[in-house]
């Protein structure tokens, strides 16, 4: 029956075309994303027929320029065309099939990143360019998602500086949105760092580049977004009413939970490898020589993960309440778990708190391979990942009700 | 022993008592009626009884197995159908009556021979492959109803099945619980339609504010009423104040006011109608039309409750 559920789960997913499309194109488009905020060298070796967009521009800030022209004009350069027109031209180059998609950038969207507040960019497509249409889905989806965590991260991080009296960068350039200038700077503030930690005598990471470093936790940080769409299967499972039918039948609580876990497992994995395999070929990053220990220790992260998720999603009482509590999880995290600021240059207690972090685990066991080492160096790290996906899986058995 | 006792079982949201220490028996064999307005709590009854929601207090006892004990072994003799669609909407039928009928233990030719009996009793053999949301209303509810039934229970509790649908899915529905019914299948229909309960059931519980306030036969229930007859009459502009003056008038019981037609149930209908009509015509009301009818299910709970059962 639990094989059953996870299967069901699945076939609802891989209906839905677009939706597939898009989580599967996901990882990597965070990653191209990610990847260019981080300043890395650029490889255009993506092949697409290129197609052209139009881009609907009613902010009247910075943030919007940089989505235009640095993700959409340089680092989709090669995948589309874009041009910034007013609405009703946009409209018009949709309806004639000038363009597969139409991007509409709300009017303060600058100004809400900037105060922290949930950011969204509306997307509108041709019905019959799925292919196209996705990938400007994902590419504008993963901007607004990556600019929201990043800056709440960052408005976390600022935070934290002044508390323990460490220098917050000033703006660069005018005009600039705060926020995003601490990232800017805590970017550059890193690289030197890193290098510096890199040529000093500790042992853990000495050969560890800071790409490496930030492809490991990114990858953590979006198995965190995959734990989110765990919260997605349990609420859609209550909104069409089948979670009564299913307590009805023979399925106890348990069936259930593991069953959707199990096949949350599956899609989660899943992702997690293909950026792996992403960024290994568009960037060349290594991920060390053991196979077998990359995939183990992406099974025991995915599986904290997902059970985080499953625990959310019994816990929360309205979609409204997982999607908070979701996001919540996946900023502190990441941001504790060093996600967006390496550990050593974090106070001590911030360092006491991230050994609570599934991201701090799974980021070592990265680097202990991405450094070369075999799978017995990271089994202790599975074995936290997994007792931590246990503690989570209880607590949302034990807390799960139909009503 | 009965098939199925209820015995004191109550139910309290916050402040609200949603079901207040309800006793009721259904036999083997028998199609029971749950009759009631919104809110009156049959749902809240349901859950309980198809375990999906704890009892404050009470028990269950079905098959003579104890609910609280027994959960198991009782849903594997209990079909539900759930008062909303509880379907995968982008998944088709068959696709979704095979994962139902896996949820309740069945593999191999069992479950595909159940899967065509199931659409065949729904009558949608030749749209097993389209997707759910392409259906019309009463076609889901019709696949809803299949999916209770992919493990043959002995007993089936239906949740208001036919709200919202086409009178011919209607039809439809009606016609397979009487045949399942026929067939040896004990029901619990829930419904406020009274026709419904009338047309279907043996026994029926009147269920109001949490509480049955009246069950039995029909025809214990009619009696219930007495020898009252209900008087329809349709009016343009009836003031408050004629109102009151035929509420006040010897002979009726009472009197409510429903799409502008004003229904009144009474000891002798003759007699009676003769003066109400006296009394709106003295008023320069405007008559345009008037029926009389013999008591049934509405003005049964008219009379317990002073209301009419739907809103
Ligand atoms: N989960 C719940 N929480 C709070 N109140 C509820 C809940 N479920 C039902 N109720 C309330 O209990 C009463 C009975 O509801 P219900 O059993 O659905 O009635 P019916 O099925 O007869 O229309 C209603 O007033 C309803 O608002
Ligand atoms: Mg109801």
């Amino acid at each position: 029956m639990i094989l059953h559920i996870a299967l069901k789960d699945l076939k609802i997913i891989f209906k839905d075309k677009k939706a597939l499309m898009i989580m599967l194109l996901m990882p990597a488009i965070i990653m191209l994303i990610l990847g260019s905020a981080l300043g890395s060298v650029f490889t255009d070796e993506l092949k697409i027929n290129k197609f052209s967009i139009a881009v609907v521009n009613n902010d009247d800030g910075q943030m919007s320029q940089v989505f235009i022209n640095k993700v959409l004009r340089e680092s989709m350069g090669d995948m589309f065309n874009t041009f910034v027109v007013e609405g009703a031209t946009a409209e018009k180059m949709l309806s004639n099939k000038t363009v597969p998609s139409i991007i509409v950038i709300p009017q303060n969207f600058s100004k809400n990143i900037d105060s922290n507040k949930p950011v969204n960019i509306e997307v509108k497509s041709q019905i019959d360019q799925q292919f196209k249409s996705s990938i400007v889905k994902s590419v504008t989806e993963g901007f607004a998602q990556g600019l929201s965590q990043s800056s709440a991260v960052a408005f976390a991080a600022l935070d934290i500086f002044k508390k323990h009296n460490i220098p917050v960068p000033k703006p660069p350039m005018e005009g600039m949105t705060e926020s995003m200038a601490i990232m800017q700077e805590l970017q550059k503030k890193l690289s030197t760092e890193m290098i510096k930690f890199n040529e000093s005598n500790e042992e853990r990471q000495k050969n560890l580049s800071g790409i490496q470093y930030y492809s490991a936790t990114m990858l953590v940080m979006f198995m965190l977004f995959g734990m989110s769409q765990g919260t997605k299967v349990m609420v859609e499972e209550r909104e069409s009413k089948t979670l009564g039918r299913i307590m009805s039948t023979r399925v106890g609580k348990l069936n259930l939970i593991m069953g959707k876990f199990l096949g949350l497992l599956f899609i989660c994995f899943t992702q997690s490898m293909i950026l792996i395999v992403f960024t290994r070929v568009v960037y060349g990053v290594n991920w060390g020589n053991s196979i077998p220990g990359l995939l183990l220790i992406t099974f025991c992260a995915v599986f904290a993960g997902a059970a985080l998720g499953m625990m959310i999603a019994t816990i929360a009482k309205t979609p409204g309440a997982a999607d908070g509590i979701g996001q919540a999880f996946i900023q502190v995290f990441t941001l504790i778990g060093g996600g967006m600021i390496p550990l050593f240059v974090m106070p001590d207690f911030v360092k006491y708190m991230a050994n609570f972090t599934l991201n701090s685990w799974a980021t070592k066991g990265y680097n202990d391979l991405m450094m070369g080492m075999g799978i017995d160096a990271i089994l202790p790290y599975c074995g936290i990942l997994i007792v931590m996906g246990m503690g989570y899986l209880s607590v949302g058995i034990a807390r799960f009700k139909v009503e | 022993m009965s098939f199925l006792e209820v015995k004191g079982i109550s139910k309290k949201f916050g402040d609200l008592k949603a079901v207040d220490n309800i006793s009721f028996e259904v036999e083997e064999g028998e199609v029971f009626g749950l009759l009631g307005p919104n809110g009156a709590g049959k749902s809240t009854l349901i859950s309980m009884i198809t375990t999906l929601l704890k009892p404050d207090s009470g028990d269950v006892i079905i098959n003579g197995l104890n609910l609280g004990k027994h959960a198991m072994e009782i849903k594997e003799i209990l079909g539900l159908v759930p008062q909303e669609i509880s379907l995968y909407p982008t998944l088709t039928a068959r696709e979704n009556l095979v994962f139902w009928g896996r949820m309740y233990g069945l593999k191999g030719t069992q479950l595909k021979e159940r899967v065509d009996e199931a659409l065949e009793i729904a009558g949608l053999q030749d749209r097993a492959k389209d997707r759910i949301d392409k259906y019309s209303g009463g076609m889901k509810r019709r696949i809803n109803i299949a999916a209770a039934l992919m493990h043959h229970p002995k007993i089936l509790i239906m949740d208001e099945p036919t709200v919202g649908i086409d009178p011919q899915s209607r039809n439809h529905i009606l016609e397979t619980v009487v045949k399942l019914n026929k067939e040896g299948m004990t029901v619990i229909y829930t419904s406020h339609y009274m026709e419904e309960v009338e047309f279907l059931c043996t026994r029926i519980a009147i269920v109001d504010h949490g509480k049955v306030i009246a069950k039995g036969t029909k025809e214990e229930l009619r009696k219930l009423v007495g020898n009252r007859d209900t008087i329809n009459i349709g009016v343009a502009n009836a003031s408050d104040k004629v109102l009151s003056t035929i509420r006040d008038t010897n002979g009726v019981e009472s009197l409510s006011v429903e799409d502008g037609k004003i229904k009144i149930i009474a000891r002798g209908a003759d007699e009676l109608l003769a003066k109400v009509i006296s009394i709106l015509d003295s008023q320069r009301c405007k008559i345009q039309s008037v029926n009389v009818e013999q008591s049934n299910l509405e003005s049964v709970f008219l009379h317990l409750t002073g209301r009419a059962l739907r809103d």
